[in-house]
């Protein structure tokens, strides 16, 4: 089975043809694509603001662990939205090089989300409470945003190139 | 009167600049983008504590004094990016109700932030609970529409080209 097969065979579905075809079917995700990122993107801005030392409280621990269920929300919204957006266009998409940048640049702020919570964080006890983080809270916050700044770009490309129709 | 306005606005070198080049339109949208999550995305942050669901610990005022350059950065983007937009179609915007329930919302929260939220979010602020639930939540479900609105307008202009 080709990656072109799966694709069309995504198009093909139920959601794929309404997102398409229908004008709610595509405002809907849309929509909540975009205030879905307001949330998520909102939530990991404050994060990145306190490793940052922008933000002098709460604790680091205590700040992300209230904005957790905010991320997870934001986080579901977009990926459902996204992956609704994603089927009804899937065989452009995926030869739609912004596309393909703006998914490597998905797993890179993942893996720094994991080397923050792997390195960086385990010494959180250190300066949980400071309102000036250290060095590598700060390399990885400021990475953190770049990304997204990226990401966001990207996203916003991904209807001005590619294949056209 | 004002449809007069948008037709020439549409028409100044402003328009002329935005409109000289295919790349103009995604360029400033791209920063309107990230425009959005900065106003956005702090001021939910803000409501959240102020309705007392999120932060408890840390004092509104306090709260707000560091979060408010980032909206305020966020805000000031909004504007300058926004209005650049608009003139690449400005007499189509005019007619659109996307537009104006956008801009409906826009100025409703803007008046709600300088004659409310800003007193309960000041230092010297005797708000009580009450009074802080209702403005973080009018805040938040403007700031929501406004967000809404703007999608939708993209959306409008994209099916009469599709």
């Amino acid at each position: 089975m080709s990656v072109l097969s799966i694709c069309q065979a995504l198009e093909a579905t139920w959601i794929g043809t309404q997102v398409r075809e229908t004008y709610w079917g595509y405002a809907a995700p849309q929509i909540a694509h975009m205030l879905g990122m307001a949330l998520f993107g909102g939530a990991v801005v404050v994060d990145d603001l306190r490793l940052l030392g922008r933000l002098r409280r709460p604790a680091f621990s205590e700040l992300s662990k209230q904005l957790i269920p905010l991320k997870w929300l934001g986080f579901v919204v977009v990926v459902g939205s996204g992956l609704a957006l994603f089927m009804s266009d899937a065989t452009r998409l995926y030869r739609n090089w912004a596309f393909l940048v703006k998914a490597i640049l998905l797993l890179l702020v993942a893996l720094n989300a994991w080397i923050f919570r792997a390195v960086v964080y385990r010494d959180i006890a250190k300066w949980d409470q400071s309102a000036d983080p250290p060095t590598g809270a700060k390399r990885s916050a400021s990475l953190s945003l770049l990304l997204w700044l990226a990401i966001i770009v990207t996203s916003r490309l991904i209807g001005f190139v590619g294949p056209e129709y | 009167m004002l449809f007069r306005l948008f037709v020439w606005y549409g028409e100044t070198p402003i328009a002329r600049a935005m409109n000289s080049s295919e790349w103009m339109f995604p360029i400033v949208e791209v920063i309107h983008m990230i425009g959005i999550v900065l106003l956005v995305g702090t001021a939910v942050i803000l409501d959240l504590r102020l309705m007392g669901l999120r932060l408890n610990s840390v004092p509104v005022w306090e709260l707000a004094s560091d979060l408010m350059p980032w909206t305020t950065a966020g805000l000031v983007t909004m504007l300058l990016t926004g209005p650049l937009l608009l003139s690449t179609d400005a007499d189509r915007y005019y007619d659109s109700y996307e537009f104006r329930f956008k801009m409906a919302c826009l100025i409703l929260v803007l008046l709600f932030d300088v004659v409310v939220h800003r007193r309960v979010r000041a230092k010297n602020s005797t708000a009580g609970l009450g009074t802080q639930r209702f403005a973080g939540a009018m805040s938040l479900l403007l700031w929501s529409c406004v967000v809404v609105g703007g999608r939708a307008i993209g959306i409008l202009m994209l099916s009469v080209t599709r």
